[in-house]
């Protein structure tokens, strides 16, 4: 009688070598000496906690972990502008290492490293499940801590770390206490603010080109991450998991410094020296989109004083035109055009045959700029679908301008 | 509705009259009513009086009882007799009673989802209308169809939720977190036409629904089960085997029915000599114009995608040239076609079409099998035997689907099958539909979703998982632990592998890639339809003609790895079909044992074998008339199925007796050393052209036929007189041979194992392959009979073969001998061709010689 396993074997199911569960090692009593964490006791069970425990002026980069100063405009562009006067303090940072990217019920997050700003310095503590048995205790500590906040701030936490920390909390039959928290997800604001001048937005890229912060080489890379926890639960190799708490709590206090850094970059664009009229660009696009007209009107005036790639100073010129259009500034609007008109700009072309019919009536001078639309159109070798909108709206218009030329002319 | 003056012109035609081999009516039905019963919730009840529903069918009624009671029932009643309102009435009058209560509806396709929401709109729509401010009951379809952004709400306020297996595989139940309320209110599941349930898709099935009980205990929850059935052999059985639970069945069907007409046809001869018949397709066509020219609506089954566009466009095209409808484009919108490969929309479109009326005629595949409500149809051909009664039954059902006459045509093609059964109509008539057969507990679809089971809930030590016994699928986790998906702490094994375990297991054994269509019309592309992966290779290879809704497309690029297919339409006035060669090659023999009963003792080998199939070339055929244009040589990567096999080998030993026992028909013809002038001398008389459609030869040499088979003379001389012989092209060749074909013993044995097999196997006819090589690579050059499952890797149903082997093989000399036949029929070895040999007694002797049973 074949074993199940020889069965298995035979219909061509990869089983593992013959080891029982009960032939692992026992974790080295060693873990927490290891982790410099202890095990703290909680009415459903242990596990680890590591905390940690840094001034506010540690540097982080180029710049020092800091306090959050100003950040009404995060908060504004999250839709929480009425939380107003909130302290710092509510804000809970937090960022989970987990046993796979999937999701799923069976997806753990085995740590989970919180942070939050506590009489002036900032505490950091990593709640580890050293065993899938510890998983409520984890949780529940976790709980504890964070309820002194109101907050969470994660990066790509919308779609990631806050559905599993809800699945892991329902998989045991509570509610997520997290339900009530508003949230910041830095990784959307850093999607709006530096997709034009950063060729990625992982938190990696950010910290080096946004933090100037350098990870030393105990850090580890995520996909990594799984492996380590399967390993040291199957076979009690510790060792690894310390780079992966390094890992875990480099990632929350980026989190920290860049919350401060865009606080700052928001609340005051300028006044940061930033010499990058890109994302000046970007800022005044995130104002526009918030409907802080004005400020944006000033922005995008001051990113076009930078040396700005071809596409993005036409962009800069056509949307500080719509925007004057918008707030019937007409003149500047016009403009706006005629200098991105300069350069066969084809909308440009369009919105002054409109101001010159609808606005100046000079039908001469609307015809001439249709006729320049019309002729870039026309050039094009490989006519797009929106092109071939803009076409037959341009022909109608031209029909009309003419017979409006001829009825005017003398 | 002229039906009965159709069928009084048809009784009138002989051209028509002498095909029907079998008329068979079944007289109409009166209704039997029930009031509807006093417990149902008055809103409920007046909301269905409003729809007109003032009173119910009695087995709806029985069903609402049988619920009543708390008892879990299966209703196995006809097409169209109202199977959907015997569970909405129980779960909406329970949702009235109980505001959080939630129910699911599974349905085994997409398609059947939308069909039933349009049902369930209607009755909601009604009750809701009456709601008098109370919060409206809502339902939701929730499968890979539902757009992300309006899941969410779905998941949290569908009181109904419609959905399929395959979601609550991959998309429900590893995310059951999300569905935490919906799994602590779930009162009752529904299973839609669970006949189709079986083998290795009910199998699977079955686990899926160990894990939703599961999920739903982890809830608090113990929701009923109401199923619905086609008419099957075992509908409690099945019902058991699903779900593990009692059931009751309900089959007392109380609607009314019309008069149906089954009309048995077999197509005229139209080669007396050779005995050959007209094809399927061309008598389908015959008889769906008269039904059109009668204005009877008629869906017309074909057995494949190409059947079914064949006839599509031969029915437009002779549609096109009538006064009714001058256009060919009024022509295309009452004749359409329905098959897998279709994109949604269309199908909509179409369902919409045959239910508005507009749509005359459908030209479908078995996509339109399951029950899915196109409304008034009269009349039902089938374009040869579907394969088995049970879905006879179903594609007949869908004529008279209300109280008027209707016609069922089931036309006979020249497979041997159906042309046994058009000689023996009552063998037909007299069976029962077959069973349904799934095993659950196969190893490897358990394994699979003990995999998933343990990624949504950590598995205790001492938990079972359904009827398995816990310390069984304590086995199997162990083996996962070994295998690090698995992690055992304490008492609990918990999933720790960063994958997503349901997302490897299909529910359906076919695969899971699709080939995308894209038509590049005026520089714009668009998806026209989808072929799956395997299918492509013959469908859509470079240069072959696409019929899509009768339209012809060429195919100009065929990207496999990309998944994309580019189409370019234009008038082609040929088709195409593809030459493909299937090999098969043993990757890895596993074990060989012998098998003995009685002293004699015969190898049986299992392993891992390796079917290859190549698509080769194709041709280009004319339509009109109808021959060879060209033949054009295709470069295309070959296909494998890898998956196990279980062979039994007939030693030389046992050959030889045979051969002295003159029961041995698989050497080669010996035609003799004049042979080779005998066929130069026929084929010079028939003027190297075919004498059944006059092709001439082009590069090939035509095939040379003995009308009298040459096994049937003891004289080779006698045989080969030429006035035995016959020029033919190969197609015609093929369908010559066909009609007259010899069984072989080994043909006769493989036939008989291959139907009865699944009994013994507990899976789907479907799911094994059985073949019969006299000369095979497996066993150096020997005959095999070769079992394999046809499942990508197999499913393990092969490596059973062995242990059942010796029962197997006695159920087979039984069949052999309480079979009455003279020489083969489909209940035993199976039919020879209509004047062929059925080679029985070779059968019988192969079996006696592995049994070791000694002539007497």
């Amino acid at each position: 009688m074949p074993s199940l396993a020889d069965k298995l074997k035979s219909l061509g199911v990869q089983v593992g070598p013959a080891k029982l569960a009960s032939d692992k090692p026992a974790p080295p009593p060693s873990l927490e000496a290891l982790l410099e964490g202890e095990v703290v006791e909680t009415p459903v069970g242990e596990c680890l906690v590591v905390e940690k425990r840094y001034p506010l002026e540690q540097p982080h980069g180029r710049s020092r972990l800091g306090l959050p100063a100003a950040s009404e405009r995060i908060l504004s562009w999250a839709g929480l502008s009425e939380l107003g006067d909130f302290s710092p303090e509510a804000l809970a940072f937090i960022d989970t290492e987990t046993t796979g990217l999937s999701g799923g019920t069976g997806t753990f997050a085995f740590l989970i490293g919180a942070g939050r700003f506590e009489n002036g310095t900032y505490v950091l503590k990593q709640f580890f499940m050293r065993d899938p048995q510890e998983e409520p205790a984890q949780l529940f500590a976790l709980e504890q801590f964070l309820a002194p906040c109101s907050g969470l701030v994660t990066f790509n936490g919308k779609a990631f770390d806050l559905p599993i920390l809800t699945t892991r909390y329902r998989s045991h039959g509570w509610q997520s206490p997290f339900m009530a928290y508003f949230h910041v997800d830095l990784l959307h604001l850093s999607r709006r603010l530096w997709s034009e001048r950063l060729p990625s937005r992982t938190l990696g890229a950010l910290e080096q080109h946004i933090l100037g912060f350098v990870r030393d080489e105990e850090d580890i890379p995520g996909w990594m991450i799984p492996q380590i926890y399967f390993d040291y639960l199957r076979f009690g190799e510790a060792g690894p998991l310390k780079r992966v708490f390094y890992h875990n709590a480099m990632d929350v206090l980026s989190m920290v410094s860049l919350f401060a850094h865009t606080a700052r970059l928001l609340s005051d664009p300028l006044h940061e020296g930033n010499e990058n009229g890109l994302d000046l660009l970007s800022i005044a696009r995130l104002f526009e989109a918030m409907g802080d007209a004005s400020a944006a009107a000033s922005l995008y005036l001051q990113a076009l004083e930078h040396d700005l790639p071809k596409t993005y100073w036409l962009a800069a010129v056509r949307n500080l035109a719509l925007l004057r259009k918008r707030r019937r500034e007409l003149t500047m609007a016009v403009e706006l055009w005629m200098k991105s008109a300069e350069y066969n700009d084809l909308e440009a072309f369009i919105e002054l045959a409109k101001y010159y019919e609808h606005h100046e009536k000079d039908y001469a001078q609307a015809l001439h700029w249709a006729q320049s639309a019309m002729e870039i159109i026309e050039e094009q070798a490989a006519p797009a679908p929106k092109l071939a909108g803009y076409r037959a709206q341009l022909e109608h218009r031209l029909q009309r301008l003419e017979r409006k030329a001829n009825l005017h002319s003398p | 509705m002229s039906i009965s003056r159709l069928l009084e012109h048809w009784k009138s035609d002989p051209t028509v009259s002498e095909n029907i081999v079998a008329w068979r009516t079944t007289p109409a039905r009166q209704p039997r009513h029930a009031p509807i019963p006093a417990g149902v919730h008055p809103r409920l009840a007046s909301a269905l009086r409003q729809m007109g529903l003032v009173e119910l069918y009695s087995h709806q009624a029985e069903a609402w009882e049988r619920l009543q009671r708390g008892e879990n029932v299966i209703v196995s009643t006809g097409t169209a007799s109202g199977k959907t309102l015997c569970y909405n009435l129980a779960v909406i009058d329970n949702l009235l009673r109980n505001q959080e209560a939630r129910a699911l509806y599974l349905f085994p396709t997409k398609a059947l989802s939308q069909d039933q929401a349009s049902t369930l709109r209607l009755l909601l729509g009604s009750l809701n209308e009456d709601s008098s401010g109370q919060a409206g009951m809502s339902w939701g379809i929730y499968d890979g169809d539902t757009p992300t952004n309006t899941r969410k709400q779905i998941r949290n306020q569908a009181s109904i939720l419609l959905s399929n297996p395959d979601m609550l595989h991959t998309g429900i139940l590893p995310h059951h977190t999300n569905w935490a309320d919906f799994f602590s209110n779930l009162s009752f599941v529904i299973l839609d036409e669970v006949h189709i349930y079986r083998g290795v898709f009910g199998s699977h099935v079955a686990n899926v629904l160990r894990r939703l009980k599961r999920i739903a205990q982890h809830y608090g929850a113990r929701p009923r089960f109401i199923l619905t059935s086609a008419t099957i052999g075992n509908a409690v059985d099945l019902a058991q085997r699903l779900v593990e639970e009692p059931f009751n069945l309900i089959s007392e069907d109380g609607s009314a029915r019309g008069a149906q007409h089954f009309l048995f046809y077999n197509p005229p001869i139209v080669n007396s000599e050779l005995g050959l018949r007209s094809s399927v397709i061309q008598e389908s066509i015959r008889l769906g114009s008269d039904l059109l020219a009668y204005d009877v609506q008629a869906i017309i089954f074909g057995r494949s995608r190409r059947t079914v566009e064949l006839i599509l466009a031969f029915l437009q095209q002779s549609m096109a040239g009538e006064p009714a409808s001058q256009t060919s484009h009024e022509a295309e919108s009452l004749v359409r076609g329905y098959r897998s490969g279709y994109l949604p929309g269309q199908r909509r479109s179409i369902e919409r079409g045959l239910k508005t009326g507009a749509v005359r005629a459908v030209i479908a595949t078995n996509a339109l099998e399951l029950g899915i409500d196109i409304g008034r149809m009269n009349a039902a051909v089938l374009a040869g035997y579907p394969g088995s009664i049970a879905a006879t039954l179903q594609q007949a059902g869908r004529a008279g689907r209300n109280d008027e006459e209707s016609v069922a045509v089931l036309i006979a093609s020249s497979d041997p099958l159906d042309q046994y059964l058009a000689r023996h109509p009552d063998y037909f008539f007299g069976r029962s539909p077959e069973k349904a057969l799934l095993n659950p507990d196969n190893l490897l679809i358990l394994l699979n979703h003990l995999r998933c089971a343990a990624f949504e809930l950590p598995f205790h030590l001492k938990e079972g998982f359904g009827r398995v016994e816990a310390q069984d699928a304590q086995e199997i986790l162990d083996v996962l632990t070994q295998g690090n998906q698995l992690h055992f702490s304490k008492d609990h094994y918990y999933w720790m592998a960063d994958q997503y375990p349901a997302q490897a297991v299909s529910l359906r054994s076919a695969s899971p890639q699709t080939v995308q269509l894209l038509l590049d019309q005026a520089g714009r592309q668009a998806t026209i339809g989808t072929v799956d992966y395997l299918s492509a290779h013959w469908m859509v290879h470079p240069g072959a003609i696409y019929l899509h809704e009768a339209t012809p497309y060429q195919v100009e690029t065929l990207d496999l790895e990309e998944g994309i297919a580019h189409l370019c339409q234009s008038s082609y006035d040929y088709y195409t079909e593809a030459q493909q060669q299937t090999q098969i090659t043993l990757a890895e023999k596993l074990y060989e044992r012998l098998l003995q009963c009685e002293g004699a003792e015969t190898p049986i080998g299992y392993g891992e074998i390796i079917v290859h199939s190549q698509v080769t070339g194709y041709k280009k055929m004319r339509w009109e008339p109808r021959e060879l244009i060209e033949t054009c040589p295709l470069d295309m990567p070959a296909t494998e199925l890898q998956t196990s096999a279980c062979w039994i080998t007939l030693g030389e030993e046992l050959v030889e007796r045979l051969r002295q026992q003159n029961a041995w028909k698989n050497d080669p013809n010996e035609y003799g050393s004049q042979w080779k002038a005998l066929r130069l001398q026929a084929r010079a008389r028939d003027r190297y052209r075919c004498r059944i459609c006059g092709m001439p030869e082009s590069g090939r040499e035509h095939d040379v036929h003995h009308i009298s088979p040459f096994r049937n003379f003891s004289d080779p001389q006698l045989a080969n007189r030429l006035d035995n012989l016959l020029t033919l092209c190969p197609a015609c060749h093929r369908r010559a041979e066909n009609a007259v074909r010899v069984r072989s013993g080994m043909g006769g044995m493989a036939y008989l194992i291959g139907h009865l097999a699944p009994l013994y196997l507990m899976c789907d006819a479907r799911d094994i392959g059985v073949l019969s090589d006299p000369q095979s690579t497996l066993a150096e050059g020997q005959p095999v009979i070769l079992i394999y499952d046809q499942v990508p890797a197999g499913i393990g149903l092969s490596n059973q073969v062995y242990e059942i082997y010796p029962e197997l093989l006695s159920a087979a000399r039984e069949t052999i001998l309480a079979c009455a036949c003279q020489d083969g029929c489909p209940s035993c070895v199976g039919p020879g061709g209509e004047n062929g040999k059925g080679g029985k007694a070779e059968t019988l002797a192969i079996l006696d010689g592995i049994m070791g049973i000694k002539l007497p």
